[in-house]
């Protein structure tokens, strides 16, 4: 509605005057305010300026390519937290009963199918992949059932779960 | 009347080259904003609250709350359509809290203060007074518009970031509001002029 639109554009000058009697009489400034203002918005830019400088490098940092750096870093180390063993050597003991040298390793930690001196949910898909291979291989029955199934899955991976209190193995 | 105290000479940057300098933590720049934008501020806190310490309170409320921003402030819009919601926003709630502190008792005196009567006025002297009552009795949000537009000189764009509506809203509240005024008695014959 052009027409309309035009119509309602403007306003006859004595009704705009009228408008702006209703703001009241202008407001004289207060320079102490003025002041206080000003000197609050100094004081607080100075406190800031720090902050935004540590802002702005950090961006730089960022832009400049260190984060991915830092994000492939941490990758790295989420990586070897989580592949090593949560429940590994302790002491020389431990150490010498887990060697796979060592007479007592396989008896000692019959579910550690890899061999790192730990029994963890690698184990268990080790052992899945070995039955699915080969399912009539007793080699595999952990359970001594009489059958390598996955009964001996779920073995594994309770002695991976278990708390260690000193009464697994 | 004592003379209103100097403003420092404007400076020559605009409005978004001041908000990058201040974003760098350059005060100067906040303050050329300040002197630039203060007046319109009080005269919005003045619509409001019809009271001048309150309208300075105000004021200053929202510039404190400007520059509280920085650094990081983005400006989107005009600087007058960001600052017309938080002034109105602290001049009412100013004006609410003077009325609670003063109680019930005194409400009508500070509503006499808030909208001033037109003939008490000086320089309304050569304005009829029947208009001024027209125009008080238009819905608050259709005067607010049309004040904005016809006074402020705002655009309806510009108004409705101001007010967080859509332009149609500020459209058809404009329309009403010149329609209602077309209408009636007292004003029909500024429109027939």
């Amino acid at each position: 509605m052009p027409q309309e639109d035009e119509q309602f554009d403007s306003l006859p000058p004595a009704i705009v005057d009228a408008l702006r009697d209703l703001d009241g009489p202008a407001v004289m400034p207060d320079p102490r305010r003025d002041a206080d203002v000003l000197s609050g918005a100094r004081q607080h830019l100075a406190e800031t300026a720090g902050l935004s400088r540590k802002r702005r490098n950090l961006r730089l940092f960022f832009a400049g390519g260190a984060g991915g750096a830092i994000a492939a870093a941490a990758m790295i180390a989420l990586i070897v937290f989580i592949a090593s063993p949560v429940n590994g050597p302790q002491s020389e003991q431990d150490f010498a009963a887990n060697t796979p040298d060592s007479p007592q390793s396989a008896a000692a930690r019959p579910g550690d199918l890899n061999d790192d001196g730990t029994i963890d949910i690698l184990d268990a898909y080790v052992l899945a992949k070995q039955i699915e291979r080969d399912p009539s291989s007793l080699a595999m029955d952990l359970n001594r059932d009489g059958e390598a199934n996955q009964r001996d899955i779920d073995w594994v991976a309770q002695q991976a779960v278990a708390l260690n209190t000193g009464e697994r193995g | 009347m004592p003379t209103p105290p100097a403003n420092p000479p404007d400076d020559p940057r605009s409005d978004l080259e001041l908000i990058d300098a201040v974003n760098k933590g350059d005060a100067r720049a906040f303050e050329a904003l300040y002197h630039r934008h203060r007046d319109y501020a009080l005269r919005i806190a003045m619509r409001f609250t019809g009271e001048r310490n309150l309208a300075l309170d105000a004021v200053q409320d929202s510039f404190v709350y400007f520059y509280k921003k920085f650094p990081g402030f983005t400006l989107t819009a005009k600087l007058t359509t960001f600052l017309y919601p938080v002034v109105k926003h602290n001049a009412l709630s100013l004006k609410q809290k003077a009325r609670r502190a003063q109680g019930d008792a005194s409400e009508e005196a500070l509503d006499a203060q808030a909208d001033p009567a037109p003939g008490n006025n000086p320089a309304e002297a050569d304005t009829p007074e029947d208009l001024h009552t027209l125009l008080s009795e238009l819905p608050d949000a259709q005067r607010e518009v049309l004040v904005m537009r016809f006074v402020d000189g705002l655009s309806v764009q510009e108004i409705a970031t101001a007010l967080g509506v859509p332009p149609g809203t500020v459209k058809t509240r404009t329309h009403h509001a010149i329609r209602k005024l077309r209408e009636s008695g007292q004003a029909k014959k500024y429109f027939d002029q």
